[in-house]
């Protein structure tokens, strides 16, 4: 580390000149602001004893606490290591002496030593990989087998209604050998409505305190409001998480759990470093996957290294000459093109997105209604279509159960997707859409009607909906619904 | 913030036709976007003290047998939502619950606000 580091500790001194994407050369002081690791590697970088918290000074006992002790200070750890080496008389009692200001005596020249504006007890990042999802919530996961079987856990996940988004864990949790971020992720979307009913009050308030830290957390966007919501989050879970130290439940004997005392320095970290975003590893993680992973795949597996540099060596050169090309090729007029593109799929992003033909065309009524479920389809066609007649024609209430339908068959689709009305950021990828299904059973596949969110205010508008443009008028009708003879 | 939603499944996806019976055309105030066919579920008005989620329950029907449900404009919804099957304390789940079938047999249900980032910010 020292050595890959060494040519930014002078430039960080003297400033390099860098060319920014504008054009402009401007003069750059580049220092150590942020290290991103998960917690082991914490540990490791910032000489911090394993178990204790490498930002601040409380012992591996106290940790379970509210607050977060005395900031440790780089310049401190320094001369702890330092003055201790000089004292020490072995490497074994160098190590024990350090271990005693919660230090490990791994390291005796950290690589940040003489880095300018350095304090790496403060650039280590706060990561929501491996702190909240894969340390936090993967606790709270396995303390669900404290209150109901495993196998009930299972079923109650396999019964869960689907939902677009949310992953229907067939065979339940248990399972599942190594669990990834996603499916962690994916399983904290649906673990508290699986616990309730089966767990004290006390503890849903837990889980829901931390979940409200995990979610606000990631809020792409915080101001001072948010960042307080995130520290009452907190607050709720130390206010009641006695109740999971309760002899009768069996889930721990303490809480001086690292990652769970993390949380207590995202507050001042995000006030820092900006949202939680720019510092996950989640991102990096992916990195793994196709410098590492892939590399290694194309490989035959003997002195592997040289052809895996080789080989990403190689796609590097593909992908810049791919850019190159699709540059080169493009003309002036193209580039026009793409702008107007880019214009067209902002717009479809924000509406729906629906097949052009219907799945099941010239539908019967009678045959929608069984085939859907819904025996009071036709009752709502009728007041609604009632609601388009001017006001001498329309239908008297009572009589409308007898009104005839102007006509007999529907074109109905059983899928559409649409653009979430963003709060201006695609806070779950997937560029913001959702997903809707209402199928009806047949030989493959089972019947699903999904639950929605309906806004009031937009029902109240549908009287105020676009007309129809009509082509041709063939003959023109006032009264379409009428009352039967 | 839940004041403002509804709670519903979606029936069905359709249009009205452009042609009516007797070859008239269909009059102009008809809407020609699509449409759907929602039957809606009563929401409590605050959510749980300890889950902080909304209850969702079933209506029941109003006279004649009609469920509570309204046509409205497609694009009026505004997002998909989960369900959870909501039992007393300690009670098992029915075994004869399964993910497609649930949504008719259980009555009483919690929203799931934590399917998404997105929902977890606009249900609260």
């Amino acid at each position: 580390m020292r050595i890959v580091l060494e040519p930014l500790r002078d430039a960080g001194r003297n400033g390099i000149e860098v060319t920014g994407g504008d054009g402009f050369v401007r003069m750059v002081h580049p220092i150590i602001a942020c290290y991103v690791a998960d917690y082991p590697e914490q540990c490791l970088i910032t000489c911090s004893k394993y178990t204790t918290c490498p930002k601040c000074k409380l012992d591996s006992h106290d940790i379970g606490q509210r607050n977060p002790g005395e900031s440790r200070n780089q310049r401190e750890t320094i001369g702890i290591i330092e003055q201790e080496r000089r004292t020490a008389t072995s490497i074994s009692n160098f190590q024990e002496r350090c271990r005693e200001h919660n230090i490990s005596g791994g390291v005796t020249r950290p690589f940040w030593e003489g880095f300018p504006f350095c304090d790496i007890h403060f650039a280590v990042a706060p990561d929501i990989l491996h702190q909240l999802y894969q340390g936090v919530v993967k606790h709270l996961i396995h303390w669900c087998t404290s209150f109901m079987t495993e196998k009930e856990l299972d079923a109650r996940i396999k019964a869960l209604p689907p939902c677009f988004g949310v992953r229907h864990f067939k065979k339940g949790w248990s399972e599942l050998s190594q669990v990834s971020g996603k499916e962690r992720k994916d399983m904290a979307r649906i673990l508290l409505g699986c616990i309730i009913g089966k767990v004290p009050a006390g503890v849903i308030t837990c889980y829901r305190a931390i979940l409200d830290f995990v979610y606000i957390a990631q809020y792409p966007s915080h101001d001072d409001i948010t960042l307080n919501y995130l520290e009452e989050a907190l607050d709720l879970f130390h206010a009641n998480k006695d109740i999971l130290l309760q002899n009768g439940l069996n889930i721990r004997e303490h809480l001086n759990i690292p990652k769970f005392h993390s949380m207590v320095h995202y507050t001042q970290y995000i006030r820092a470093y900006g949202t939680t975003d720019n510092y996950n590893t989640e991102m990096f993680e992916r990195f793994h996957i196709d410098c590492a992973k892939e590399a290694w795949r194309a490989s035959n597996f003997r002195n592997e290294v040289p052809q895996m540099t080789q080989w990403l060596i190689r796609q590097e050169k593909v992908a810049m000459f791919d850019i190159y090309l699709s540059s080169h090729l493009k003309s002036e007029e193209e580039a026009q093109d793409d702008e107007t593109e880019a214009i067209d799929t902002r717009d479809k992003n924000l509406g729906l997105v629906i097949s052009r033909r219907p799945h099941s065309s010239n539908q019967p009524l009678a045959s929608i209604q069984i085939k859907h479920m819904c025996p009071s389809f036709s009752h709502h066609l009728r007041i609604f279509l009632n609601s388009f007649m001017s006001r001498g024609e329309a239908i008297p209430r009572q009589q409308l159960s007898s009104a005839i339908l102007p006509f007999q068959t529907l074109n109905v689709w059983h899928s559409f997707k649409f653009g979430l009305d963003s709060l201006g950021n695609d806070v779950d990828g997937g560029g913001g859409m959702d997903g809707l299904k209402a199928q009806p059973g047949d030989q493959n596949h089972t019947a699903r009607f999904d639950t929605v969110l309906v806004a009031h205010t937009d029902i109240a508008q549908s009287t105020g909906l676009e007309g129809r443009s009509i082509k041709s008028s063939l003959r023109k009708t006032s009264s379409y619904l009428c009352v039967q003879e | 913030m839940c004041t403002g939603m509804k709670v519903g499944r979606l029936r069905v996806i359709f249009t009205l036709p452009e042609i009516l019976r007797n070859f008239h055309t269909a009059p102009t105030t008809w809407p020609s976007e699509h449409l759907a066919y929602v039957e809606w579920y009563k929401i409590s008005d605050r959510p749980g003290t300890h889950h902080n989620m909304y209850i969702v329950s079933k209506p029941h029907p109003l006279p004649n047998n009609i469920l509570p449900g309204d046509i409205i404009p497609l694009r009026a919804i505004r997002q998909s939502c989960q369900l959870i099957p909501l039992t007393g304390p300690n009670a098992t789940w029915s075994r004869s619950w399964t993910t497609s079938n649930v949504l008719d047999e259980c009555s009483s249900f919690l929203l799931n606000n934590w399917t998404s980032k997105y929902a977890y910010q606009t249900i609260w």
